[in-house]
């Protein structure tokens, strides 16, 4: 693909001056990063494509806006927080049962998607890895609020503490405080389950 | 290398398990998590979360939804939506250039509309100021031919002098070139060989200004009143003299009396008026009307002299269209004065012109100008005209009075006049005009113009004036006095006989300039040779005018030089 060797912010001007196949390589550079990170913000797969649609079409007709006054990561990411909020805000407005939210009464925490939908056969996964995973995910959404937003903006979005201070207009000690906060619930969600850290030691 | 310790190690944990330490920073961090084992076992722990949030640590396929790990598949009508918008919300290059766009922006309907109706309202800003400054309005075929306006009481054989002076002044005149503007010259030298003139105005006669200082002295109603209403504040006697200067200058018009005595006998005039500083003052000649061409040919023994300013400043003479026009015009004055002497004589045989002869019956049957008559009949008063003026312009319904600011500038123009500063008054004038005052003080301010503007040898632009004030109020004060300035301004300039045609006018239209004028053509027209003593003149002042009214010429004290006020 073309334009591979060039950063975001160069693409995005390439895009303001009205080349369209810019846009399209940094399309496909960013949209799962920004999938994933609504699936992290949101815990839904489906709510975080239709945020990863949205976030894209408000970056195109916002284009003149951007002044590069931060990096198009950083402000790529803010959209998508913005966006994930207002959705977060309509599931709190919702009556029915979402098929990617955890299921009510079930003891692990799976999803209504996961206890209806045909199990295949996962002999070859790595049912440890797996398990761990699943830990992982249902700690950052058992997270504060403040706190998730922070580990997801760090964690998944691989944004830097001081480019999270500035988004959420908080100090950067604050933001490390409540990564440190996330990173120990998470840690200690696992340690409840009796993870074993030293099969996955780094 | 930085040293660490518990506290900052701890501080910067998270720096250093996402990488936001600096090499040097980072290295010497991992030499003291060897010893804290504590802090090493958090850090380990803290990167297998993220390794694990991020799917690292799962097989391909494995993890939840949205994980590093897993293959997820976005909708590829998500793709094309986005790419669909992206497509349609492409800016276009041209549009983030502003000045692109201008020429399309300039060619649209309102905006070119808009820019013509700008042009047309500036362009008429313009001639609209043009015309204030009279610039516009007084083009040759305007001006037309001047009416003569003299005093019904003047004597038949004064008026039968007056043409045949005319005539005779005229005949050389309108043969020479010299009229038409176009120098000699014999006219050159002779003016060069004379002494200067004063580059000031005439002043008012030593009589008339005796006369207003005791008008002052006493209750006077009338000049109060119109003062008043002229918005003139009643200040101190020395600014109202000022304001008043070429009034009584003009108060020797009208009745023929006044302070330019013409004591005629046996066709003697003593000219002894306000000229001080002339070299003709005092002179006694004969003017006849046969030695009028040999004196306009002969070299002058005393004609003015153009001063070296006078000199600088008639290099300045504007040229253009107006100038062209009034040379024209001036060329054909001699033709147009014939006629309009020939009809004056015949209206005063018969009966005033009926546009005059209205006016007058209107002048006379007014309250204060009888009141003034009366007054001036019993007391000799001289200044009576200046007041019969100034009440015969009070009879006219003002539709509002002059700004304050008129008379600012009036009253800074002629200080400025009386020092010298002739480019400072002519400023200052030139604003008073605009401040758009009536029609009255509309006049006094082009007749001052005029005189600054022949002050300054700028002889067209004093004659667009004087033409000016004319249709405004030929009856100004001062306006005789304008006339002889401005024939001042053609003697230094050379052009001899455009200087005596204008004296000649200020003694037909305002007789109480006689004097003053025919002292200015007897220095330009020095008689080698009287052929014939001219009839006896008659004093032009009123002949029933007390003997106490003004002294002899020669016992006046010179007057003031300097401004026409002083």
């Amino acid at each position: 693909m073309a334009f591979t060797g060039e950063s975001d912010e160069q693409l995005f001007e390439r895009y303001r001056r009205g080349e369209v196949k810019a846009f399209e390589t940094l399309y496909e550079r960013h949209k799962r990063a920004v999938f994933r990170f609504a699936c992290r913000y949101l815990g839904s797969e489906g709510l975080a494509e239709d945020v990863m649609q949205d976030v894209f079409i408000k970056i195109v007709r916002n284009a003149a806006a951007w002044e590069g006054r931060s990096s198009f990561t950083t402000w790529m990411y803010a959209i998508t927080r913005n966006q994930c909020l207002d959705e977060q805000r309509k599931l709190a407005h919702r009556r029915h049962a979402s098929l990617d939210a955890p299921a009510d009464g079930d003891p692990e925490g799976r999803t209504l998607h996961e206890l209806t939908a045909d199990q295949q056969p996962g002999a070859e996964r790595d049912s440890s890895a797996r398990e761990a995973m699943e830990r992982v995910r249902q700690a950052i959404a058992n997270l504060p609020e403040e706190q998730r937003e922070v580990f997801v903006l760090r964690q998944t979005a691989n944004i830097k503490f001081k480019d999270i201070a500035a988004m959420l207009d908080i100090p950067e000690n604050t933001v490390k405080s409540r990564m440190r906060y996330a990173l120990e619930s998470i840690r200690a969600e696992l340690d409840r389950h009796g993870f074993r850290w030293e099969d996955f030691m780094v | 290398m930085k040293k660490w310790d518990a506290d900052s190690a701890r501080e910067h944990l998270l720096d250093y398990v996402y990488g936001e330490l600096e090499d040097s920073d980072r290295r010497s961090y991992e030499t003291y998590l060897l010893t804290d084992a504590a802090l090493r076992e958090e850090a380990r722990k803290f990167r297998t979360v993220g390794v694990l949030e991020s799917g690292g640590g799962v097989s391909r396929g494995a993890g939840a939804p949205g994980g590093g790990g897993e293959e997820f598949t976005i909708s590829r009508a998500t793709d094309e939506a986005v790419l669909r918008a992206a497509i349609n919300h492409a800016p276009h290059p041209e549009s983030r250039v502003a000045w692109w766009r201008l020429p399309a922006f300039l060619l649209r309907p309102q905006v070119a509309m808009a820019f013509v109706f700008l042009l047309v309202g500036a362009v008429s800003l313009v001639l609209y100021k043009s015309n204030e400054l009279g610039l516009g309005r007084m083009t040759a075929p305007e001006i037309g031919p001047i009416e003569p306006i003299l005093p019904e009481d003047v004597p038949e054989a004064v008026r039968d002098k007056f043409q045949v002076q005319r005539k005779s002044a005229d005949a050389p005149a309108s043969a020479n070139k010299d009229f038409a503007g176009e120098k000699t010259e014999l006219r050159q030298d002779s003016i060069a060989a004379a002494p200067s003139p004063p580059r000031t105005m005439p002043a008012v006669p030593p009589a008339g200004v005796e006369a207003a200082k005791a008008k002052k002295a006493e209750p006077e109603p009338d000049m109060e009143a119109a003062d008043n209403r002229r918005g003139v504040s009643p200040g101190p006697a020395s600014d109202r003299d000022d304001a008043r200067v070429l009034g009584g200058a003009a108060a020797t018009g009208g009745k023929g009396g006044g302070a330019a005595s013409i004591e005629g006998s046996g066709g003697e005039i003593i000219g002894s008026d306000s000229l001080a500083g002339n070299a003709v003052l005092g002179r006694t000649s004969k003017i006849t009307a046969a030695e009028a061409p040999a004196a306009a040919a002969a070299p002058s023994p005393a004609p003015p002299v153009p001063s070296p300013a006078a000199g600088s400043l008639a290099d300045d003479k504007p040229a253009g269209p107006p100038a062209f026009a009034l040379e024209k015009k001036l060329a054909e004055r001699p033709n147009a004065k014939d006629d309009v002497l020939a009809g004056l004589q015949d209206s005063a045989r018969s009966a005033p012109p009926p546009a005059d002869k209205a006016l007058r019956e209107e002048q006379e049957s007014s309250p204060a100008r009888r009141m003034r008559k009366e007054a001036m009949e019993a007391d000799g008063d001289e200044t009576g005209e200046s007041a019969a003026g100034a009440g015969s312009a009070d009879e006219a319904p003002r539709p509002r009075p002059a700004s304050p600011a008129y008379f600012e500038e009036m009253n800074r123009g002629r200080a400025a006049f009386a020092s010298g500063h002739y480019e400072e008054a002519l400023e200052a004038f030139l604003g008073a005009q605009r401040t758009l005052p009536p029609k009255a003080e509309a006049a006094q301010a082009v007749l001052y113009i005029s005189l600054t503007q022949a002050r300054l040898n700028k002889c067209n632009y004093s004659m667009l004036y004087l033409m000016k004030m004319r249709q405004l109020d030929p009856q100004t004060p001062g306006a005789g006095l304008a006339y002889i300035e401005l024939g001042d301004c053609n003697a230094r300039n050379g052009s001899t006989a455009a200087a005596i045609s204008l004296y000649q006018d200020a003694i037909r239209f305002y007789p109480a300039q006689r004097a003053m004028a025919e002292q200015r053509i007897r220095a330009l027209q020095p008689a080698p040779a009287v052929q014939a003593a001219p009839p006896a003149a008659p004093p032009v002042a009123a002949p029933a005018k007390p003997a106490t009214a003004k002294p002899p010429a020669e016992e006046r004290p010179p007057a003031a030089t300097g401004s026409p006020g002083k």
